[in-house]
């Protein structure tokens, strides 16, 4: 009995010991398999990121590659104004809407050294015979660049002169209309044809020369009294380049925010006829245009004529000669959010004519719906300088605009 | 490695885009700004993969989507390095930007096109961005002082200032993207 327990026993341990081995071996085996598996997973897996990574790259170099599409540009700006001055005669009151320009860009990039600029805009909505508008080339150029520093440019172009003669898209400035003395004075927005150089002289000093078209200013109208600088822009249409202009500019910009500039400009004939009442004519204008972190903003802006007249041509109006126009202006501006800016201006202006002799104040403010479209308001009025003009056209009355620029 | 390390950025920034040499103005060379963003030796190049949510606030932060399937970046335990790229005016601005515990450290204006506006590339513009942080609706917390003439410039490198912020702070809250 003894032994058969015994044997029982012994049997039993070895049924044991034996299966502990059997189940041993089996998890061996199993986790044996596993690994293998996991193995071969974790290869399948390297193997598929690389060719994801393969595709992806192929993709990339793909959406990547230089298209020709890729080298030209769009862009433009617009802006539809209503003015609303109530004058001291009633019918030189002012009640007007009108889609002052609508202008686009095209440009094209040829190389990394070569590009076409152009600018073509349509003024007062509808242009042709007895309509209020105009269709413009404003710009049409081909820039090269010699050096890093040095910028060759030949075509139709904006002469380098003002604040806003070259910026002018209406999300850049306060005020519904542009200021009266760049548009009176200089004449801005004043392109012509003929050739520029930009040259980059490192520490915030740049400058700029162009040999340009000249005006064409009627001695005619000289003599009559009604002659007006602006009015001599030939646009570079057909125009006359008997007599070409010289404009030079020398400007600061290498402290943060600020923008200090000169330009001097030469024409020895503003009629381009010799031997009549109008000869050489130089126009000399500064500017400082100042931008704070905290939204406080400054522009100020000079500009003079210095005409050179026949005396037998004399054409006084106001106690001033057509031979020397001048004018000025002063902005201070808060941006107080970044959507959201005030400002105020004062300018004075003296044009050669008696409807082109005024001072203005302004009052305003600029919303910014998004950084490329604006909203603005701002309260103007005008006083002229000649007593008969001032009897009649003296005014003030509100502006309302939206502008946008992309 | 240092020389494989450059090659290999040269490598990714060309796949994925951006291209060193096209430039107008070369101010600095992206591959030697991610270098000595890490005293010469740049990690490698990892691969921020967008999903839709990082599209979503892409688009709120350049007010247009980015049409890529990947950003690259490099990044330490201390500090992360985008290359990145906004149209100003009319051309491509590409700038560099260092962000280290949620601040820019350093920006810099790498290549520029545009004809006007190339004061960005002065100390003078680019010190403003030094520590400058996210606000809660992806601005930066700070006032950036504009350049005449460039105000379409100076916009676009605030955007991409905004945009390594973020693309920063979402690599660190998911590390394992």
């Amino acid at each position: 009995m003894r032994l058969k327990v015994t044997m029982a026993t012994v049997f039993a341990f070895m049924f044991f010991v034996s299966s502990g081995q059997v189940l041993a071996q089996t998890d061996k085996e199993r986790i044996a398999q596993l690994e293998k598996q996991l193995s071969m997973v974790l290869k399948r897996l390297d193997a598929a990121e690389k060719r994801t990574e393969k595709t992806i790259t192929a993709v990339e170099s793909f959406s990547s590659r230089p298209r020709a599409q890729d080298k030209i540009s769009l862009g433009g700006y617009g802006e539809i104004h209503y003015n609303n001055y109530d004058a001291k005669v009633t019918a030189s009151d002012t009640d007007k809407l009108d889609f002052h320009r609508f202008v686009s860009f095209v440009n094209y990039e040829y190389s990394d050294k070569l590009r076409l600029f152009s600018e073509f805009e349509l003024e007062h909505s509808i242009a042709g015979d007895g309509q209020p508008g105009e269709i413009e080339l404003e710009q049409a150029y081909i820039e090269y660049d010699i050096t890093d520093n040095t910028t060759l440019r030949g075509g139709l172009s904006l002469i380098p002169i003002g604040i806003m003669n070259e910026t002018h898209d209406p999300p850049t400035f306060y005020g519904v209309e542009r200021n009266n003395v760049e548009a009176v004075i200089i004449p801005g927005t004043w392109w012509a044809g003929g050739v520029g150089l930009t040259h980059n002289f490192g520490g915030g000093f740049s400058a700029d020369l162009m040999y340009h078209e000249g005006l064409k200013i009627s001695a005619a109208n000289v003599a009559a009294g009604t002659a007006y600088i602006r009015d001599g822009r030939q646009k570079t249409g057909n125009a006359d380049a008997s007599h070409w202009a010289t404009t030079a500019r020398l400007k600061y910009t290498g402290i943060l925010g600020l923008e200090i500039a000169a330009s001097f400009q030469h024409q020895d004939d503003l009629s381009q006829i010799g031997n009549d009442a109008v000869d050489d004519g130089d126009l000399f204008e500064a500017h400082v245009v100042y931008e704070h972190a905290s939204g406080f903003g400054l522009r100020a802006l000079y500009a003079e004529w210095d005409i050179d007249t026949d005396s037998t041509w004399a054409g006084t109006i106001n106690g001033l000669s057509y031979d020397d126009q001048d004018g000025y202006y002063i902005e201070p501006s808060w941006q107080i959010s970044p959507s959201f800016g005030v400002f105020v201006r004062t300018e004075s202006v003296e044009g050669g004519r008696s409807d082109k002799e005024f001072d203005t104040q302004s009052i305003g403010f600029n919303w910014w719906i998004d950084p490329k479209v604006v909203v603005k308001v701002d309260y103007y009025d005008i006083e002229f300088d000649n007593v008969a003009e001032s009897a009649t056209k003296d005014a003030d009355g509100y502006n309302i605009g939206i502008g946008y620029m992309f | 490695m240092k020389k494989l390390s450059i090659i290999f950025i040269i490598f990714c920034l060309n796949t994925f885009g951006i291209s060193a040499v096209h430039g107008k103005k070369v101010y600095q060379l992206p591959e030697e700004f991610i270098a000595q963003a890490f005293n010469g030796i740049a990690p490698e190049t990892s691969s921020l993969f967008l999903n839709d949510e990082i599209n979503n606030n892409i688009n709120n932060i350049l007010g247009h989507e980015l049409h890529k399937i990947r950003i690259r970046y490099w990044v330490n335990e201390q500090k992360s390095v985008w290359i990145l790229e906004e149209i100003g005016k009319y051309e491509l601005i590409t700038t560099g930007f260092t962000v280290e515990k949620s601040k820019i450290s350093k920006m810099k204006v790498l290549i520029f096109r545009e004809t006007r506006g190339w004061e960005v590339k002065y100390d003078f513009f680019s010190d403003q961005f030094k520590g400058i942080a996210l606000t809660n609706n992806f601005q930066l917390n700070k006032n950036i002082t504009n350049i005449s003439g460039a105000t379409l410039s100076v916009n676009a490198i605030k955007k991409i200032a905004s945009l390594a912020l973020y693309l920063d702070s979402y690599i660190r809250e998911n590390p394992d993207n």
